[in-house]
C-alpha cells in the first residue's frame, strides 16, 4: 500500500498522469466504441444512432480506392513524421560550437524547459477536468461518443502540446547550431535554422493529419463528435500556449530592454543583463512553442469544420476530399522544405528569396494536386446518391436537381464531375499568399507604411504612435478585404446551392490556405531561431580567439547572423497573417455548423438539415432581435477585455523583471563581467507570472461563451459569436501589423537613415517599437486561438445551451431553469474572477519593492562612507 | 595602493584621485555610483608623478588612503574647474572613452601629420572646458591655435575637441547615419561658412544633444594649446568591430549622450 502511495506521489507520475489518462481513453476510444456496436437504438429514417468502429472498411459505399487513399493519406502523415525525425537527426548532428556557447546555449534551453514543464503542471488539472466534464455532458444516444469526444480532446490538447514542445526543443537546440555553422558558412548556418523550423512544420503536418484521419477511419461518417473534441483540445492548448508564451517572451523582451538599453544603456543581448536569457526564452515560448501550437489547431479547426460541412453537404466524399488535399500538402511540404538552400556565400536577399521559392514550390505541388485529386476522384452520380442517403439539401448543393445547372468551371463539361471544391482550395492558397503580402506591405522596410513610420520618427514619439495607429487601422481593412474577396469567391463557386455548400466551400478555402503548413511553420520558426544563435553569437563568440585563428571570422559569422535574423523577422511577420486569416475562415466555417445545429438540435442530426430549416434560423441570428444585438456588442467587446488582460499581464511581469535587474545591476562585479547575473531569477520570474496570468484569459475565453448561452439564449450566443469574430479579427490584424511596423521602423532607422542608432529619431522609434511589442507578440496573435476556443466552446455546448438556457429553454422544467441559472452564475463568477485576478496587483509586489528600496539606502550609506 | 591622477574632460572638468586602474576607474564613473553620471564618460589618464602647487596635492596620501576595511577609494576630487588649463601638456597621458554601460578603452597620442587636413569645413564638438559644436574652415592644428589665442576674445587657455564625421549622401545632404539632431541647420551652417569667407568658424549649436557620439568621430580627439597639439587618433572602423568588438556595439547602440 505504501508503495503504492509512493508511486502515486513520485514526481515521475505527477508528471506523466496526462499521458496515463490519455492512454486511458486512447484504450477507451477503441475498446468502447467496440462494445457499442451492440447496443440497439431505435433510429428515424436517416438518422444515424448505431456505431461501429473501422466500420468504413466494410460499408459499401465507400470503395477499395477510398479506403487505399485514406491509408496512404496516414502513411503519408507517418512520412511527415519520420522526415521531421530525420531532420531532428541533421540538427542533432551538427556542430555545437565553443563551450561557451553551449553554456549559453544551455541555460537558454533549461528555462524554455522549466517554462513548459511549469505550464504543464498548470493546465493539466484543466485539460483532466475538461476531459471529464466534455464526458459527463454529453447529451447524444451514442455512448461510444462520449469516450470519443472527450479522448479526442485530450488527444488534440497533448498533439498540440507536444508540437509546441517539440517545436520549442529543437529551436534551443537548433539556436546554437546554427550561431556554430555561421563560423563556417551562410549556407549551413541558414540551411540549419530553416530545417530546424521544418521540424516544427512537419511535425505540425503530421500529428494534424494522423489525428483527423485515425478519428475519421474509427468513426467514419459519425466522425464529427470526435473531431469536436480533437479540435477543442489543440486548440484550448494552443491558446494556453499563445496566452503564456506571449506573456512570458514579450515581459522578457520589455523587462530586459527597459532596464537594459533604456537605462542602462547597455547593448541588445548583453550578458551582464540579468533578463538576457530569458528574453532569448521567450523567443522560444512565445514565437515557437505559441506559434506552433497555434497553427497546429488552425490546422485541426479547419479540417473539423470541412469534415463536419463535407458530410452535411457532399456526404463522405465532401469528407475525405479534404483529408486528401492535406496529405498532398504534406508532400508539398516535404518536396519544397527540401529545396530551401543557400550558398557559402548568399545574402538576405538570395536566402529570403530562396524560402520563397520554396513556398512557390509547395504551392505549384499543391494546387497541381488538388486539380489532379479533384479530376480523378470528385465525381458523383445517381449511384452515389444512393449509397448515400443523402437528404434534399446535399442534392439541392449540385446536380440532382440538374447536372447541367453546374457552371462550367465546375466540370469542364465533363459529366460527372465536379471541381467546385478543388477551386475553393486554390482559391484558400491564393488568400495564404495575398495575406502574406498584405501583411508584408504594412510591415515591411521596403514599403511605403514603415517608411512612413520611420519619418514620422523625425518629428518625435508621439507622432511616431499617431502614424503606427494609422498604418495598423489601415491594414485591417486591406486584411478584411482580401479575406472578403476569397469568402466572396468560395460563395460564387457555389452561387445558388444551400448555404450549407457555401460554409463548405469556406472551410476548403481554409484547409487550402494551410495547405503549406509545413512551409508556414518552417518560415516562422526560422526567426526566433536565428534570433537566439544572434544571442547567443553575441554572447557566446571569442572575438580575438576567432581572429586570431581565422582573420576576419568574427566579422563575417557575426555579419551572417544578423543577416540570418534579418531574414528570420521577414518570414516571420509574414506567416502571422496567415494564423490570423485562417482562424477567421475556421470561425466562418464553424459558424454555419452553429447555425445548422441550432436548427436540427445536435450535431448528429446535421445531415437532417433542410434548407428551409436553416433558413429559417439563419433568419432569427438579426440585430433587429435585441438578444442578437446585446450578444454582438458583448462579442464584439471581449477581444477588447481579453487584450487588456494580456496587456496588462506583459506590464506587471515586466515591471518585477525591471526590478530584479536593477537589484542585480548594483553588483559591480556584474557590471565589470567577473560575476555571471543570475540569469535563473528573471526566468523565474518570468515563468511564474506567465503561469499565473494564463488562467484568467483562459476562464475568460471558455465561460463567455457559456454565460451568453445559458443567459440569453442561442441567438445571442449566435450574434456574440459574429461580433467576436469581426472585432477580434479586426483588433488581431490591427495590434499585428502596428506593431510589426513599429518593430521595422525602428531597424529601418538603425540600419542608417534618419540619424540612425543614438538619434532622436531613433528614441522615437524605439518608443513605438515598446508600445507594439506586446501588442503584436502577446495579444495579437492570441486573439486568433480566442476565436476558435470560443467557437468551439459555443458548438459543443450548444446542446445543452438550447436545452437548458434561461432565456428560452426546449427543456421548460423548473429544474432545466435552475441548472441553467447555475451554470450562468458560475460562468458569471469564473469572468469576475478573471477581471478581477487581472487587475489585481500581485501580492509578490510589496516584497519586490522593499528588496528595491533596502537596496538603494545600502547603496547610499556605501557611498556616504566613500565620501 | 598605488594612486593614480584622471583628469574628467566629459561631462564636467575634475581632477580625481583613485586607486583604481583606468578600466575599473572608466567603469565605476560610467555605473558605479548613483550620482547620476549618466551617457559617455571621458578622462586622460594624468602622470602619476604629478607635482603642483596649484592643485594641492601634498597630503594626497592621507586624503586618498585606503578604507578602513582596506577596499581602494574609488574617487577623491582634487579639483573640479580651470583644472584643463593647469596642468602641463606633458603630463596628459592615454586619454580613455568610457560608454555609458561601462566599457572603456584607450586611445595613445601622436603627433598630428598635417597631410590629414581636409580641405572641406570640419565639424568639431568641443568637449572641454567648453562644449559648443562647431563648424569650421580651419584644419584641428589651426583651430586649436585660433581658439586658444589670448586675442581671441571667445577663446580659452586650453582646448580638448573631437573632429566629427560630415559625410554626404549623393544627393549632397548629409548622410542619414549621422546622428545629428537637426542636420538641415548643419547644412545651413556649411552653406553661410562657404559663401562668407570671412568667417572661419560657426557654432551650429552651443548646447548639443551629442547623440551616438561615437559613432560621429572622424579622425579623432585634439588637446592642445599655443604650445602644442596631442592627437588621440580614433581607430579604423574595421580594427573597432573586431578588436573593440565589445566597445564599439556598446558605444555604437547607445541610446544615451
Amino acid at each position: 500500500m505504501t508503495r503504492i502511495k509512493n508511486l502515486l506521489r513520485s514526481s515521475t507520475a505527477r508528471r506523466n498522469y496526462l499521458f496515463v489518462l490519455m492512454i486511458l481513453f486512447v484504450v477507451a476510444l477503441f475498446y468502447k466504441p467496440g462494445l457499442s456496436q451492440t447496443e440497439s437504438v431505435t433510429s428515424k429514417v436517416g438518422e444515424v444512432k448505431s456505431f461501429v468502429p473501422f466500420a468504413l472498411f466494410s460499408d459499401p459505399k465507400y470503395s477499395t480506392l477510398e479506403i487505399v487513399c485514406l491509408l496512404v493519406v496516414l502513411g503519408i502523415a507517418v512520412s511527415g513524421l519520420l522526415y521531421a525525425l530525420l531532420l531532428v537527426k541533421q540538427v542533432f548532428r551538427a556542430d555545437t560550437g565553443t563551450k561557451k556557447m553551449q553554456e549559453i546555449a544551455a541555460a537558454v534551453r533549461e528555462g524554455a524547459n522549466a517554462y513548459l514543464g511549469a505550464q504543464f503542471k498548470r493546465i493539466g488539472p484543466l485539460i483532466v477536468i475538461i476531459t471529464l466534464l466534455l464526458f459527463f455532458t454529453y447529451t447524444g444516444t451514442v455512448d461510444a461518443f462520449r469516450w470519443g469526444r472527450s479522448g479526442a480532446f485530450l488527444i488534440g490538447a497533448l498533439f498540440s502540446w507536444t508540437v509546441g514542445f517539440v517545436g520549442m526543443r529543437l529551436a534551443t537546440a537548433g539556436n546554437l547550431r546554427v550561431a556554430a555553422a555561421a563560423t563556417r558558412s551562410y549556407g549551413e548556418a541558414m540551411q540549419l535554422g530553416y530545417r530546424t523550423g521544418t521540424v516544427t512544420g512537419m511535425l505540425t503536418d503530421g500529428l494534424g493529419l494522423l489525428g483527423g484521419t485515425m478519428i475519421f477511419l474509427i468513426f467514419g461518417d459519425l466522425a464529427y463528435e470526435a473531431l469536436l473534441g480533437f479540435g477543442f483540445g489543440g486548440t484550448l492548448l494552443a491558446l494556453f500556449m499563445r496566452v503564456g508564451g506571449g506573456i512570458y517572451t514579450k515581459a522578457a523582451d520589455v523587462g530586459a530592454d527597459l532596464v537594459g538599453k533604456i537605462e542602462k544603456d547597455i547593448p541588445e543581448d548583453d550578458p551582464r543583463n540579468a533578463a538576457t536569457i530569458a528574453d532569448n526564452v521567450g523567443d522560444n515560448v512565445g514565437d515557437c512553442a505559441g506559434m506552433a501550437a497555434d497553427i497546429f489547431e488552425s490546422y485541426e479547426v479547419t479540417i473539423v469544420a470541412a469534415m463536419i460541412l463535407g458530410m452535411a453537404s457532399f456526404g463522405h466524399k465532401g469528407v475525405i476530399f479534404p483529408l486528401l488535399v492535406r496529405g498532398i500538402g504534406v508532400l508539398g511540404s516535404i518536396i519544397s522544405t527540401y529545396t530551401v538552400k543557400a550558398g557559402a556565400n548568399d545574402t538576405s536577399d538570395t536566402a529570403l528569396h530562396s524560402v520563397h521559392r520554396g513556398f512557390w514550390i509547395g504551392s505549384a505541388i499543391s494546387v497541381l494536386g488538388f486539380f489532379l485529386l479533384g479530376f480523378g476522384y470528385l465525381h458523383f452520380d445517381v449511384n452515389y446518391f444512393g449509397l448515400e442517403k443523402l437528404n434534399e439539401l446535399s442534392k439541392l448543393g449540385y446536380w440532382a436537381v440538374d447536372p447541367r445547372n453546374l457552371p462550367w468551371f465546375a466540370n469542364f463539361g465533363i459529366s460527372g464531375l465536379d471541381l467546385r471544391p478543388a477551386w475553393t482550395c486554390l482559391i484558400g492558397v491564393f488568400l495564404a499568399i495575398s495575406l502574406n503580402k498584405v501583411t508584408s506591405y504594412f510591415t515591411h522596410t521596403g514599403h511605403a507604411p514603415v517608411k512612413s513610420l520611420a519619418k514620422s520618427c523625425q518629428t518625435g514619439h508621439a507622432t511616431n504612435i499617431i502614424q503606427g495607429f494609422a498604418v495598423g487601422y489601415e491594414s485591417t481593412v486591406a486584411a478584411i478585404i482580401v479575406i472578403a474577396a476569397a469568402v466572396m469567391l468560395s460563395v460564387l463557386c457555389y452561387a445558388g446551392t444551400p448555404p450549407l455548400f457555401v460554409a463548405y466551400g469556406v472551410a476548403m478555402t481554409g484547409i487550402g490556405m494551410l495547405t503549406l503548413t509545413g512551409n508556414t511553420i518552417s518560415m516562422d520558426v526560422f526567426g526566433p531561431v536565428a534570433d537566439n544563435a544572434n544571442g547567443i553569437g553575441e554572447m557566446g563568440y571569442e572575438p580575438v580567439d576567432m581572429e586570431k585563428e581565422n582573420p576576419g571570422s568574427y566579422k563575417r559569422a557575426r555579419q551572417i547572423l544578423a543577416d540570418l535574423d534579418a531574414v528570420g523577422n521577414t518570414t516571420k511577420a509574414e506567416t502571422k497573417g496567415i494564423a490570423i486569416g485562417s482562424a477567421v475562415i475556421a470561425a466562418v466555417s464553424l459558424f454555419s455548423s452553429f447555425i445548422a445545429v441550432i436548427a436540427v438540435g445536435s450535431e448528429d442530426k446535421i445531415n437532417l438539415l433542410s434548407v428551409g430549416q436553416y433558413i429559417a434560423e439563419a433568419g432569427k441570428l438579426t440585430v433587429a432581435n435585441p438578444s442578437v444585438f446585446i450578444g454582438f456588442l458583448i462579442g464584439g467587446a471581449v477581444p477588447f477585455l481579453f487584450s487588456s488582460m494580456l496587456i496588462r499581464a506583459v506590464g506587471r511581469a515586466a515591471f518585477y523583471i525591471v526590478h530584479e535587474c536593477r537589484i542585480q545591476f548594483r553588483d559591480p562585479h556584474i557590471w565589470d563581467g567577473t560575476k555571471k547575473p543570475d540569469y535563473g531569477r528573471v526566468v523565474n520570474i518570468c515563468t511564474n507570472t506567465a503561469q499565473k496570468e494564463l488562467i484568467g484569459p483562459g476562464f475568460l475565453a471558455i465561460m463567455t461563451p457559456i454565460l451568453v448561452g445559458f443567459l440569453l439564449g442561442p441567438y445571442a450566443l449566435g450574434g456574440f459569436l459574429a461580433g467576436m469574430i469581426l472585432v477580434g479579427q479586426l483588433l488581431a490584424v490591427f495590434m499585428s501589423n502596428a506593431g510589426g511596423a513599429w518593430d521595422n521602423a525602428k531597424k529601418l532607422i538603425e540600419d542608417g537613415i534618419y540619424g540612425g542608432k543614438g538619434s532622436d529619431a531613433h528614441k522615437a522609434a524605439v518608443t513605438g517599437d515598446t508600445v507594439g511589442d506586446p501588442l503584436k507578440d502577446t495579444a495579437g496573435p492570441a486573439i486568433n486561438p480566442l476565436i476558435k476556443v470560443m467557437n468551439m466552446v459555443s458548438l459543443l455546448t450548444l446542446g445543452m445551451v438550447l436545452n437548458y438556457n434561461i432565456f428560452s429553454p426546449r427543456i421548460q422544467t423548473f429544474g432545466a431553469i435552475i441548472v441553467g441559472i447555475l451554470v450562468a452564475i458560475l460562468a458569471l463568477g469564473a469572468i469576475a474572477w478573471a477581471v478581477w485576478q487581472s487587475k489585481k496587483e500581485s501580492s509578490d509586489a510589496p516584497e519586490f519593492e522593499s528588496m528595491v528600496s533596502e537596496s538603494s539606502e545600502e547603496e547610499l550609506q556605501t557611498e556616504d562612507t566613500l565620501k | 595602493m598605488k594612486i593614480h591622477y584622471y583628469m574628467l574632460s566629459y561631462r564636467f572638468e575634475a581632477l580625481v584621485a583613485s586607486h583604481l586602474e583606468p578600466e575599473a576607474f572608466g567603469l565605476y564613473m560610467a555605473v558605479g555610483t548613483q550620482k547620476n553620471t549618466r551617457g559617455n564618460v571621458l578622462f586622460f589618464e594624468i602622470d602619476p608623478d604629478l607635482h603642483s602647487d596649484y592643485f594641492h596635492l601634498e597630503d594626497i596620501q592621507e586624503r586618498c588612503a585606503p578604507h578602513k576595511d582596506g577596499s581602494p577609494k574609488r574617487s577623491k576630487y582634487i579639483s573640479v574647474y580651470r583644472v584643463m588649463e593647469h596642468l602641463s601638456l606633458s603630463a596628459f597621458g592615454k586619454l580613455y572613452l568610457t560608454t555609458a554601460d561601462g566599457r572603456v578603452i584607450n586611445l595613445e597620442a601622436s603627433g598630428y601629420d598635417l597631410s590629414n587636413n581636409s580641405s572641406g569645413p570640419n565639424l568639431y564638438q568641443e568637449l572641454c572646458p567648453v562644449s559648443p559644436l562647431v563648424l569650421s574652415a580651419l584644419s584641428p592644428d589651426v583651430f586649436t591655435k585660433f581658439m586658444t589665442d589670448p586675442c581671441n576674445p571667445v577663446g580659452v587657455p586650453r582646448i580638448f575637441f573631437a573632429d566629427l564625421l560630415l559625410d554626404h549622401d549623393e544627393s549632397g545632404r548629409l548622410a542619414g547615419y549621422l546622428p545629428y539632431s537637426d542636420p538641415m541647420h548643419i547644412v545651413d551652417c556649411i552653406n553661410e561658412l562657404k559663401h562668407r569667407r570671412t568667417k572661419q568658424t560657426k557654432t551650429v549649436s552651443r548646447n548639443p544633444h551629442i547623440h551616438g557620439f561615437f559613432r560621429t568621430i572622424r579622425r579623432g580627439f585634439f588637446l592642445g594649446d599655443q604650445s602644442g597639439i596631442k592627437y588621440y587618433p580614433f581607430p579604423e572602423k574595421r580594427h573597432l568591430e573586431v578588436e573593440y568588438a565589445k566597445w564599439w556595439r556598446s558605444a555604437s547602440e547607445s541610446l544615451v549622450s
